[in-house]
C-alpha cells in the first residue's frame, strides 16, 4: 500500500474497537483513494471534492444506502463516509454502486475536459488498480 | 576566443515572437507575461510549453487562484498546439489554491520547490501570479514579504536551471511601481484595445535582459493555432541591390491594347495600380489579368473588399474559380488588421503557387479595417504592396476614384506613389456620349506609350482602340476633336 493511500478511519465512538469491519469496503475505496491523489495536485482538493460530491448525488439514487451530506467537501470526508456505506452495503451492492460512482465521475470528467485527457489523467490510477490485482493474482 | 557565456535561445513556436524577442528566449530567464484577463496570457504560456516540452525538457505549469484548472484544461486543448501525448509525461500540473490557502507564500514557495525537485523540469509556469500577490495584500502572507518571494522563486528557479514565467494580471499602471518587473529578466505585456468598436490585440516587449529586442507593439492575432504575432517589420527583397534587371520579363495583361501601351506586357513582378471612376471596367480588367495568366497554366489570387452580388455576374470569374486556376479571399470580418489581410493573401499564395494577384478595390479596404488601420490606409497598402513585392508576385491593384476633372491626381492618400506601375482609366463626353480613355501614367524602371486610347467594353471584354484617341483636352472632361 501506498504511503499516501487510503487508510481506513478509526472505529466510531461507541463501537467496539474490535468490531469485524467487512473487507470489500477497502480495496473499493483505494481505488478512490488513487483518483483523488492522481487529480488532487491538478484540480485541488475542492476541486475533487465537488467532481466527486456531484457523483454521489447522480447515483445515490439508485443506490439509497450511499450517504449525501452537502457539508463534506473535503476529498478524505468524502471517501471516509464512502467507506462507511460501502462496509455497511452488502458486498455485491457495494461493487456495483463503485462501478456506477466511477462511470458517473468518470462520465463528468470527460464532459468537462473531453475524454482523451480525461483517459490520460486517469491512467496513472487504472494502472495502479491494475498492478495491485497482479500483484495479489502473484501471492 | 571569448569567454563570455553564451545565452542558449529557446525558440518560443509563437510565430513571430522570437522576432520580437531578439532570437528568442534566453535559457534559465525568469519572464512576465502580463496583460488583463482575456489579453491570451494563459494561451501564450501554453503554446509556448507545448512547443517546447518534450521528454528530456519537461514542463510544470503551476495554476494558483485565476482560471480553475478543469476550464483551462478545457479551452486549451481547443488549440492545435495542446498536444494531448504531452500532458502527464512532459507537461505536469499543478494546483497551488489548497497551499495559498492553508499558508502563507513560504508555504507556497517549498510547495513549488517539492514538485520542481520530484519532476526535474527545464520550463516551470505560474499562473496566475496577481492571485499571489493579491493573497499577500491581504495579510495571510504573514512575516514573507513579496519581493522577497519573487527574488527566492527566481533565484532558486535558476539555480535548478528552469526557465520560468510567471502569468500575471497586470495593467500598464502596474508596471512601473511593482516589485516583480525589477526581478523579472523578461517582461512580455499583452493587450486587448478597443479602437472605434473593433477590438485590436497587441503585444510588447517591455524588457528583455541581455539581448536586443524589438520594441513598439506588435499587432497579433489568437487562432485556433493559438497566437501569431505580426512585428512592424518590412521583409526585405534579396539581392535587391545585387543585380539589376534591365530586361524584365513581361507578362501579358489580357488586355491586348493595353500590352501595346506596356510595350510588351506588365514588368513581371510589378504592381499596377489601376485607377479610375465607378463603371469604367476596373474588374474586368482584373478578371482580364488573371485570365491571361490562367491561359498560361499560372495560378492567380483575387482579393476583393467590393460587394459580393457583383462578382455573381462575373462567370469567367467563376469559371476561372472552378477549374481552380484562381483562389477568392473574400473578408467578411469589419475590424480586420492589415496583418489579417496579409496573413490571408500570404497563405492562398503559398497555397496555391499564385504568381499574379488582384486587389479589388483599395477604396473599399478601408470599410473592412479596424480604425487604426483605416487611418493609415497608405501604411497598410505599403505593407501588403511590399509583401507581394517581396515574392515576385505581379499584382493589379484598383483603386475607385471619382473623377474630377480637370484634377490629375491619380489615387486617394497618395497611393500611386506606393505602386510600380499606374493606370488612369477616365470617363470624357463625345458627341453627346460618355466615353472611356486609358493612358499609362508611369511604368517604374520601363518605357511606355504616353497616348490616351479610347476604349470599349462589349462581351468580348475591353477592346482598346488602335492608335491616339482623336481628341484633345480628354483630361479636362470635354474633348475637342483634334483638328
Amino acid at each position: 500500500m501506498d504511503k499516501h493511500d487510503y487508510r481506513a478511519p478509526p472505529p466510531e465512538a461507541g463501537k467496539a474497537p474490535d468490531a469485524p469491519r467487512p473487507a470489500h469496503a477497502l480495496p473499493l475505496v483505494q481505488t478512490w483513494s488513487r483518483l483523488s491523489r492522481q487529480l488532487v495536485p491538478l484540480i485541488g482538493d475542492n476541486g475533487f471534492g465537488a467532481l466527486f460530491g456531484r457523483t454521489l448525488r447522480l447515483v445515490a439514487p439508485a443506490h439509497p444506502w450511499l450517504s449525501v451530506d452537502a457539508s463534506r467537501k473535503a476529498s478524505g470526508a468524502l471517501l471516509a463516509a464512502l467507506e462507511i456505506d460501502m462496509a455497511g452495503a452488502d458486498a455485491d451492492a457495494a461493487r456495483a454502486a463503485n462501478e456506477a460512482l466511477l462511470g458517473a465521475f468518470t462520465r463528468q470528467l470527460g464532459a468537462l475536459i473531453g475524454p482523451a485527457l480525461t483517459e490520460r489523467l486517469l491512467a496513472e490510477s487504472t494502472a495502479g488498480d491494475e498492478q495491485q490485482q497482479n500483484q495479489q493474482e502473484h501471492k | 576566443m571569448s569567454e563570455k557565456v553564451t545565452l542558449g535561445k529557446l525558440s518560443t513556436g509563437v510565430p513571430g515572437l522570437d522576432v520580437l524577442l531578439g532570437g528568442g528566449l534566453s535559457e534559465f530567464s525568469f519572464t512576465l507575461i502580463a496583460g488583463a484577463p482575456g489579453s491570451g496570457k494563459t494561451t501564450l504560456a501554453h503554446q509556448i510549453m507545448f512547443a517546447l516540452a518534450d521528454r528530456e525538457r519537461r514542463a510544470l505549469f503551476f495554476t494558483v487562484l485565476g482560471e480553475p484548472p478543469l476550464k483551462m484544461l478545457r479551452y486549451q486543448q481547443q488549440f492545435s498546439f495542446f498536444d494531448m501525448d504531452k500532458v502527464g509525461v512532459s507537461v505536469r500540473y499543478v494546483n497551488l489554491a489548497d497551499d495559498l490557502r492553508a499558508g502563507d507564500f513560504s508555504g507556497v514557495l517549498e510547495r513549488i520547490m517539492r514538485e520542481v525537485e520530484d519532476f526535474s523540469p527545464s520550463l516551470v509556469f505560474v499562473d496566475s501570479f496577481r492571485s499571489v500577490v493579491q493573497t499577500g495584500r491581504n495579510g495571510n502572507e504573514g512575516l514573507w514579504d513579496l519581493q522577497h518571494f519573487i527574488q527566492e522563486l527566481g533565484s532558486r528557479m535558476a539555480m535548478w536551471q528552469a526557465t520560468t514565467f510567471l502569468i500575471g494580471e497586470y495593467t500598464q499602471a502596474d508596471i512601473g511601481a511593482n516589485p516583480i518587473i525589477t526581478v523579472a529578466d523578461g517582461m512580455i505585456a499583452m493587450s486587448h484595445n478597443e479602437d472605434g468598436e473593433a477590438v485590436v490585440r497587441k503585444i510588447r516587449v517591455i524588457k528583455m535582459r541581455g539581448q536586443a529586442h524589438m520594441s513598439g507593439s506588435h499587432t497579433m492575432r489568437i487562432t485556433d493555432d493559438g497566437i501569431r504575432v505580426y512585428p512592424r517589420l518590412l521583409t526585405g527583397i534579396p539581392d535587391a541591390y545585387k543585380t539589376i534587371d534591365r530586361d524584365p520579363r513581361r507578362i501579358q495583361t489580357g488586355v491586348a491594347g493595353l500590352d501595346e501601351l506596356l510595350h510588351g506586357g506588365l514588368p513581371q513582378g510589378h504592381t499596377l495600380l489601376v485607377s479610375g471612376p465607378t463603371g469604367i471596367g476596373k474588374t474586368i480588367l482584373g478578371t482580364h489579368f488573371l485570365q491571361a495568366g490562367a491561359a498560361r497554366g499560372e495560378k492567380g489570387v483575387a482579393l476583393y473588399f467590393e460587394k459580393h452580388t457583383a462578382r455573381l455576374h462575373n462567370a469567367e470569374l467563376i469559371e476561372m474559380m472552378r477549374a481552380g486556376e484562381v483562389a477568392v479571399i473574400e473578408p467578411v470580418s469589419l475590424s480586420l488588421s492589415v496583418e489579417e489581410v496579409l496573413d490571408d493573401l500570404i497563405t492562398t499564395i503559398e497555397r496555391t503557387g499564385a504568381t499574379r494577384v488582384v486587389i479589388d478595390s483599395l477604396s473599399e479596404i478601408g470599410l473592412y479595417l479596424a480604425p487604426e488601420f483605416r487611418q493609415d490606409l497608405r501604411l497598410s497598402v505599403f505593407r501588403t504592396l511590399t509583401l507581394l513585392a517581396r515574392r515576385g508576385v505581379s499584382a493589379m491593384v484598383m483603386v475607385g476614384f471619382e473623377d474630377n476633372h480637370p484634377d490629375m491626381r491619380f489615387s486617394n492618400d497618395n497611393l500611386c506613389f506606393l505602386a510600380d506601375a499606374v493606370l488612369s482609366m477616365r470617363y470624357a463626353e463625345v458627341s453627346g456620349h460618355l466615353c472611356k480613355f486609358l493612358t499609362v501614367v508611369k511604368v517604374r524602371g520601363s518605357d511606355h506609350s504616353k497616348e490616351l486610347r479610347g476604349y470599349r467594353i462589349t462581351d468580348k471584354g475591353i477592346e482598346v482602340d488602335a492608335g491616339t484617341a482623336p481628341f484633345d483636352n480628354i483630361l479636362s472632361g470635354w474633348p475637342s476633336p483634334r483638328t
